[in-house]
Formats: structure tokens, C-alpha cells, sequence
């Protein structure tokens, strides 16, 4: 076996670690987000990377968008992105798109993927998402930061809550958001390893829960999640039958 | 009756449902989340949910940005 992953092998097995190598991810933005997550995926073993993001380089993403330095400003964020990540882990294959997801493209950019990280900034592009997700019947891992503090969460396709039974659409959409570049550094590494526990199977995935992150106070906390029956998104899906958790 | 809103002790009148609570403490955030013991709560569960003494209230701003 590889010896680039000789430490986590006695964590996920010669199975999790092919399991890993035949993973298709969707990295939904690759801005703060998706630095931390698309590096760990790929240092991970992750086979397939797919990118999308249609947004260049600029000065002002340096505090938080690891996967790009300041000798890439102006170049696409997946072109940075293809050679940060190649260089950490050659033995992988990513795939920028560089295209603005929405409902006409979003099909066609998720296809043959295995899992979605939506590491996206907004909410529009993450509802989307999300109604992407339960279309294609894909793991969504979510993940989002404000200041100091972020939360994550594992929506399977179907089964429980979705995206918007928790996060109905805001009233007052925020613009510029202030944050930390530490923040999104914890969520999305937290998202990746949401990612290779469901792709390996270890562990316990984040579903059903909400996981909040108070930087602050350096206080991890959880709140129990349910469906909710009224969702515009999920509910028409589900069949009636089915108990609503 | 006492509840704990956000880690805080507070004194509210009684009855009072998740509603009244956000009325109450003129919170302003149309976009929070809201956790009761643990569980999130549906915002058309705001009206009907009765607080109980000792309650743990948890008002929470989604985090969206990236």
C-alpha cells in the first residue's frame, strides 16, 4: 500500500482506503471552505476531485482561501486550486469546472459524483444545492461560517431533514460576511472528515445534527434535527408513508 | 418561571410559547434558528411550543458564508 497514507491506514482499513481511491466528490466552491476540505480530501486519498467554482483570485480571499497565493490573483480559483492540490497529492485526479452552478448546469456538474461538499458562500447557490442533492439522491455535506463561528451537517438524501427544513430562506440575506480565516479552516476540515467517514464508513456520520462551532467561546455544540413536514424542498419527495424523524 | 436563553438565566411570565419569547426579548433577527433542550424547532412549532421552567432556549444565527 501507498506509504502517503501509512498513518491513516490503521484508522480506515486497505477497504476504506480503496473505497477512498474510487470516491467521486463534488467540492461546491472553492474559496475558504473548500481550501480546508479539498486539501484534506486530497491528502486523503480522495481518487476524484471534481471543483467547481466560477470565481477568480482576488486580494481580499487571502485571509481564508488557502489553496491560493498571492502570485495566483486574477487566475481562475480552480486553476489555483488544480495546482495547490496536485502538488500536495499527484496521485489524484481533479477536475475544475469553471461554470456558475445553477439549476440548468448543476445535473451535468454532479454527474457520476458519489457526495456533495457545499462549500459555498450563499444562500441561493446552497438551496440550489441542495435541491440538486435530492434530485440526484447525493449525500449533501454542509458546511458555513460567520465571524468566529461555523456549523456543519450530513443531509442524506431522503431520510431526515434536508438543507432547507433547517435553513428556510432568509428574510434579510447578508452580503459581506466578516469572518476568520480560522473559521472556515475548522468547518471545512470538518467537512472532509464528514466526507471520508461516509465514504469509508467509520464512525458515526453528522446526520440528524447540527453541528455549531463557537470560536468565541472554543465550544463545539449539537442541536437534534428533524425533518420538517411543511419543507418546499423535501416533503414532496417523501413518500407518505414514511415516518418523519 | 426561570428558563436558560443562550446560556443566561432569565425570569419570563408564564405561560409563554417560543413565540412570546422572541416578542419578549425583542429579538430582532428574523433569520434565527431556535433550539429548545437540545432539539431544534421548527418556526411553525413557534406559536404552539409552551416553554417549561428550567428550559434551555438556544437562539441561534445561521452561519452561511464561505
Amino acid at each position: 500500500m501507498n506509504a502517503r497514507y501509512t498513518r491513516q491506514l490503521p484508522l480506515l482499513g486497505s477497504h476504506g482506503q480503496e473505497a477512498l481511491a474510487r470516491a467521486k466528490v463534488f467540492v461546491a466552491g472553492v474559496g475558504g471552505l473548500g481550501s480546508a476540505a479539498a486539501f484534506y480530501l486530497a491528502a486523503a486519498g480522495v481518487g476524484t476531485l471534481r471543483l467547481c467554482d466560477h470565481d477568480r483570485v482576488s486580494r481580499s480571499n487571502f485571509n481564508r482561501q488557502i489553496l491560493h497565493t498571492t502570485e495566483d490573483l486574477d487566475r481562475p480559483k480552480v486553476n489555483s486550486a488544480v495546482q495547490a492540490l496536485t502538488a500536495l497529492n499527484p496521485e489524484i485526479r481533479i477536475e475544475p469546472r469553471q461554470e456558475k452552478m445553477d439549476e440548468s448546469t448543476l445535473p451535468g456538474l454532479l454527474q457520476d459524483m458519489d457526495l456533495i461538499v457545499d462549500a459555498t458562500d450563499n444562500y441561493p447557490t446552497r438551496r440550489l444545492l441542495n435541491r440538486a442533492a435530492l434530485a440526484s439522491k447525493l449525500p449533501l455535506v454542509f458546511g458555513g461560517v460567520d465571524s468566529l463561528d461555523g456549523m456543519a451537517a450530513v443531509f442524506l438524501p431522503r431520510q431526515g431533514p434536508c438543507f432547507e427544513c433547517i435553513f428556510p430562506e432568509p428574510a434579510s440575506p447578508k452580503d459581506q460576511i466578516p469572518v476568520l480565516g480560522t473559521s472556515p479552516g475548522i468547518i471545512g476540515s470538518i467537512q472532509a472528515l464528514e466526507a471520508v467517514k461516509l465514504i469509508t464508513g467509520v464512525g458515526w456520520p453528522l446526520t440528524h445534527r447540527l453541528l455549531r462551532f463557537t470560536g468565541a467561546e472554543a465550544a463545539f455544540r449539537t442541536t437534534q434535527l428533524s425533518a420538517n413536514p411543511d419543507c418546499p424542498a423535501c416533503s414532496p419527495l417523501k413518500p407518505e408513508t414514511q415516518e418523519v424523524k | 418561571m426561570i428558563i436558560h436563553l443562550n446560556g443566561l438565566d432569565e425570569t419570563v411570565p408564564a405561560p409563554m410559547t417560543i413565540a412570546d419569547l422572541i416578542t419578549h426579548v425583542k429579538e430582532g433577527d428574523p433569520d434565527l434558528i431556535v433550539e429548545r433542550n437540545g432539539r431544534y424547532v421548527h418556526a411553525r412549532d413557534y406559536e404552539t411550543t409552551q416553554l417549561e421552567e428550567n428550559d434551555r432556549i438556544e437562539f441561534i444565527n445561521p452561519n452561511l458564508g464561505g
